[in-house]
């Protein structure tokens, strides 16, 4: 969207018609908006509003603003089963008391100040206040979307802002399930940079953060455990990644703990409470758990092989349970299908190699594609993966270079093992795969074109073309049952698109980021309110 | 007749049926090596000091058994205790799980002893001058206090004492806060009571022996043998009986039996030509006698019967073959082969053969000794010999040679090489192997079929196979530190060099190696 827009605005007054114009150094509206079961959430900037949009009845706009108390909008992200929407926000508060001051521009700059918090938000509607650090960057939610787990990651960048005193190893536990609860908001501090939240099947979390693991029961919202990963305070043992694995036969946990710059997998029973450290040769760069066959996958992004471990064997790492594969080139993704992983490496110039690992027979398959993958995702089903795949610098000649030149998509079948290297018109920027009665097909949206592709993936070169009424930003699955699919589009004004999968039936809505547009925010009086 | 099982003090696990083994070139050639020449030293005609009249020393110095091995863990039927000294804890492993626990205990726990019953472990901690008694299944841990500048411990058979000395020629000295240092002091602990009481033995102490029943235990040193009474709730009485006639100098008494019931102990000293025979049931002036014995013995061992102590008289180049129902009794004395010098025996656990070698002489010759016959037949090794032990059934000797090469020409293949030597014992077939290192740590399985070794700094666990003589390994994830096998299995465990505490067990019935690590980490774990 245009960073600058001159809006020419239509004034009425009582008595005459006055053309005017106004000036905006600030987008209308977010296009990373927020499908919740309700509608769709769409923050405003310039207005510093949140609305929900959705269709009625007669398919006309029906929108919605929620009442923020004079919050703006930083961030959203919906529970996963669609029910709320966690709206991080800010909103300004001024310390001179004067009654004159009604607007931000009337208070002075050093009686300004900024508070953060949390709004929880459903049927456009701020149901739960709570304040927040803003500097909590990162939300999981516990697997029956009871509790959001807030806290900082680091990696993800960012500016930090702090007053006063800023706990950068907090986590914030919000009790989503009961909002009356007095504990709907419990913090811990579990040590420094946490950077990686698991859930237990005890109802409690795991979070990981440096040198130190800590468990959390999430009824109390109490630290039950806490595990150095190192006996040396001097030592820096940062966690690289983690994933719980489950053997069924002995009903364990297993936390496994990859670190960084190291081939060291850190495996803690959470049950027995018993460390183990194996090594698995070389550096890790994903893992990907199997829990229905009890087995867990790792990746090397430096390294061509894939060491598969039985969840039976982690408490004491032999030969003969730690089990390379040799690849003929490095992976550093893993996706987990039924009884086999995709491996997969998405930043790597010369790597052109997915593989597909047999669990229960180790065999080894190999695909390959034109052109290296920027991100690959497999289908419900498991029989097929769909790959975005990017250009690359190669120094073939004719038809080769010309796919090596342009961006593509990739569709493997995982029961032919057949590959299909698609050329692109233009950067794909979402893909969505779905099954239904019908087929398997992806949904492909491409940079600056207006119009959606659907690919039969059973029959890659059939695809068909779904014209829109402008070019598409984004693309994701409405929650829950609701079956279709959301589209943002680069429209100043507004508009999102709802896409039914089965009937390829598009229905826009557009012009809501107007809403509120001459409206200059009051500040909060929120202690006066109190 | 009744039998008599002794005990024998010595430092040597090659003794017939003892699973471990450990042998330290350093230590061997204290004696008998040159370093420097890299050649074996020539039999000396002067005594070294404190060795005996040199009318009985033969001048090739002490035979020598094993180096004290440090650190060992310790097992019961079920759990592997390791003393982790950088740490302060102990590490129990529990037996086939490989279930880890591991307790505080105090300051740089160096020893780790488990009682006979499995009831409990303790720990010597030689960085804070106590002991840690440890509840076997809860861990619970209790620390008593004992004198300080000491570094070796030794357990009762019934587990309910235990015995802290400072041995000289241990590894390590002990802790000392200044003031008066007595190297003779030691400490006696009552383990269920958790009393500490105190006690002084002769000068320099260097071992201790218990009765069966654990009522009695002796200290050795070279002048004195101190002998305690151990009676739960009462104060240890002491008694110190003089073993030598020249106490400014005595020879030293490398090795004791002390009779199971306690009623008298058996002192073999270098460089003499008697036993020392001491009586702890009569009175004080006939406690101590001499009873007859070839010059120089330099190696004595209990039948596995126990019901006789057989002693190599180097000097002399005889054995000596005692009653012990009756160590007075008139011994059986045989003659060795005159052009051979052998110092060290070993005797299968079925009695029928003893092994015969020296550990000083730098000869690469062994004899084997057959005991009905009597006769020795005496064979050639691919190098002299640094130690030897015996597979538990008896049909596998395991021989240890040294780098240093003695009378091995330099064109063999293992001049200035390790090596190790299979002997089968029923034909006396022999197969000798190089070793890239030397072997610190030795041990069998329990049904005799499979030893291990392990050498220093390779991260490897050999093995042996008894039946077939085939040599194999595995690699072990770093380098090995001490090496054994568990009680009723064929599992052998191997303690690494790991910050966080590392050890693999090897199953020989499934050929499989498992390895935990990091458990030192479980100590830390905090609810």
């Amino acid at each position: 969207m245009n960073k600058f827009l001159w809006l020419p605005v239509m004034g009425l007054t009582a008595c005459w018609v006055q053309d005017t114009s106004i000036s905006l150094d600030d987008n209308l509206w977010d296009s990373n908006v927020v499908a919740a079961s309700d509608g769709v959430y769409v923050a405003l900037p310039f207005a510093e509003m949140l609305v929900r949009v959705r269709l009625d009845s007669d398919s006309s706009l029906d929108l919605a603003v929620v009442d923020l108390d004079g919050a703006r909008v930083n961030r959203m992200v919906p529970t996963p089963d669609g029910s709320s929407v966690l709206v991080f926000a800010e909103w300004d508060e001024c310390k001179d008391e004067d009654s004159e001051i009604v607007y931000r521009s009337d208070c002075p700059s050093d009686e300004l100040v900024t508070n953060s918090e949390l709004a929880i938000v459903s049927d456009a509607q701020r149901t739960q206040r709570l304040e927040i650090p803003s500097h909590l960057n990162t939300i999981e939610f516990s697997p029956d979307n009871s509790i959001a787990v807030a806290y900082l990651d680091y990696s993800l960048g960012g500016e930090i802002t702090i007053e006063g005193v800023a706990d950068l190893g907090e986590v914030a536990f919000i009790n989503l399930a009961d909002e009356a609860s007095s504990q709907i908001r419990s913090s811990i501090s579990v040590g420094f940079s946490p950077n990686r939240v698991l859930f237990g099947t005890n109802n409690d979390a795991v979070v990981m953060s440096r040198s130190q693991v800590v468990v959390v029961d999430l009824t109390t919202f109490e630290k039950t455990l806490e595990a150095p990963l190192t006996l040396d305070a001097d030592q820096q043992i940062d966690p690289s990644g983690a994933e719980l694995a489950y053997d069924e036969e002995s009903g364990a946990s297993t936390l496994l703990l990859t670190v960084q710059g190291s081939s060291d997998l850190y495996m803690l029973n959470l049950a027995s409470e018993f460390w183990n450290i194996g090594d698995l040769g070389a550096i890790p760069s994903a893992i990907g758990v199997d829990n229905s066959s009890a087995q867990s996958v790792f990746v090397f992004g430096a390294s061509s092989k894939a060491v598969i471990l039985d969840h039976a064997s982690l408490a004491s790492l032999s030969s003969s349970s730690i089990e390379d594969i040799s690849l003929e080139e490095p992976a550093n993704k893993t996706i987990l299908g039924s009884g086999f992983a995709l491996l997969y490496h998405d930043s790597n110039d010369y790597v052109h190699d997915v593989y597909r690992i047999d669990l229960d027979s180790r065999e080894l398959t190999e695909y390959v594609l034109a052109n290296p993958l920027s991100e690959l995702q497999l289908s419900p089903s498991g029989q097929y993966a769909v790959g975005i795949m990017r250009p690359e610098n190669g120094y073939s000649s004719n038809l080769d270079a010309y796919q090596d030149s342009r961006w593509g998509i990739a569709i493997l079948n995982t029961l032919s093992d057949d590959v299909v290297s698609l050329v692109a018109e233009s950067q794909p920027i979402a893909v969505e795969i779905i099954e239904n009665q019908n087929g398997s097909f992806a949904l492909v949206l491409m940079n600056g074109l207006d119009y959606l592709l659907q690919i039969d993936l059973s029959q890659p070169s059939n695809f068909i073309p779904v014209e829109m009424d402008a070019a598409p930003l984004s693309l994701s699955k409405m929650p829950a049952d609701d079956g279709r699919f959301l589209i943002s589009h680069d429209v100043d004004m507004g508009m999102v698109s709802f896409l039914d999968p089965t009937t390829l039936e598009i229905t826009s809505i557009d012009g809501f980021a107007v809403t509120g547009l001459l409206n200059e925010q009051i500040l909060p009086r929120r202690a006066e309110e109190e | 007749m009744k039998t008599h099982f002794l005990s024998v003090i010595s430092l040597l696990c090659a003794c017939s049926g003892d699973a471990m083994y450990s042998a330290s070139s350093e230590k061997a050639y204290d004696y008998g090596y040159d370093n420097s020449a890299d050649v074996y030293a020539e039999p000396s005609s002067e005594p070294s000091a404190g060795e005996g009249d040199s009318s009985a020393d033969d001048g090739w110095g002490s035979e020598t058994e094993s180096d004290f091995m440090s650190l060992r863990p310790a097992t019961t039927n079920v759990f592997v205790f390791v003393a982790n000294p950088d740490r302060n804890t102990v590490t129990r492993i529990k037996v086939p799980e490989l279930d880890v626990l591991t307790a505080e205990v105090g300051v740089e726990p160096t020893l780790v002893e488990t009682s006979s019953d499995y009831v409990r472990a303790v720990t010597f901690n030689k960085g804070s001058d106590d002991i840690s008694i440890i509840d076997a299944e809860t861990l619970a841990v209790s620390d008593v206090e004992i004198r300080s500048n000491l570094n070796q411990m030794k357990m009762s058979p019934d587990g309910k004492w235990v015995i802290c000395y400072h041995d000289i020629s241990a590894e390590g000295g002990g802790s000392s806060s200044g003031g008066a240092i007595s190297f003779n002091a030691i400490s006696i602990v009552d383990l269920e009571g958790e009393i500490h009481y105190q006690a002084m033995a002769g000068a320099y102490p260097h071992d201790v022996k218990f009765t069966d029943d654990s009522s009695m235990a002796v200290v050795v040193s070279d002048d004195y043998l101190t002998s305690l009474s151990l009676v739960e709730g009462e104060a240890p009485q002491t008694s110190r009986i003089a073993i030598a006639d020249d106490l400014i100098s005595p020879p030293k008494a490398e090795e004791v039996l002390l009779d199971p019931e306690g009623r008298y102990a058996l002192v073999r000293q270098y460089g003499v030509s008697d036993l020392v025979l001491v009586d702890f049931s009569g009175d004080a002036s006939s406690q101590v006698s001499l009873i007859d014995v070839g010059d120089n013995p330099t190696d004595m061992d209990v039948s596995p019967s126990g019901e006789e102590a057989i002693v190599v008289a180097r000097g002399s180049n005889e054995i000596w073959v005692y009653d012990l129902d009756d160590p007075a009794a008139l011994p059986t004395v045989l003659p060795m082969p005159e052009e051979e010098v052998f110092g060290s025996l070993i005797l299968s656990p079925d009695n029928d053969q003893g092994i015969l070698y020296s550990t000083t002489t730098g000869f690469s010759r062994m004899g084997v000794w057959d005991r009905d016959s009597q006769d020795i037949t005496v064979r050639g090794l691919v190098k002299p010999v640094s130690g030897v032990g015996l597979s538990p059934t008896g049909d596998t000797a395991v021989v240890f040679h040294p780098r240093e090469n003695g009378d091995v020409a330099v064109e063999s293949q293992f001049y200035n090489q390790h090596a190790l030597s299979l002997v089968d014992m029923s034909d006396l077939f022999t197969s000798a192997y190089q070793l890239s290192a030397e072997p610190t740590s030795f041990a069998s399985t329990p049904d005799g079929k499979i030893g291990f070794f392990i050498l220093d700094n390779q991260p490897y666990l050999e093995l042996l196979n008894y039946e077939t003589f085939v040599p194999s390994e595995v690699p072990l994830p770093s380098v090995p530190v001490h090496l054994g096998t568990l009680p009723d299995t064929n599992i052998a465990f191997v303690s690494q060099d790991h910050n966080l505490g590392r050890l693999s067990f090897f199953d020989t019935d499934l050929d499989q190696l498992q390895t935990i690590t990091g458990f030192e980490l479980n100590s830390a774990i905090e609810h």
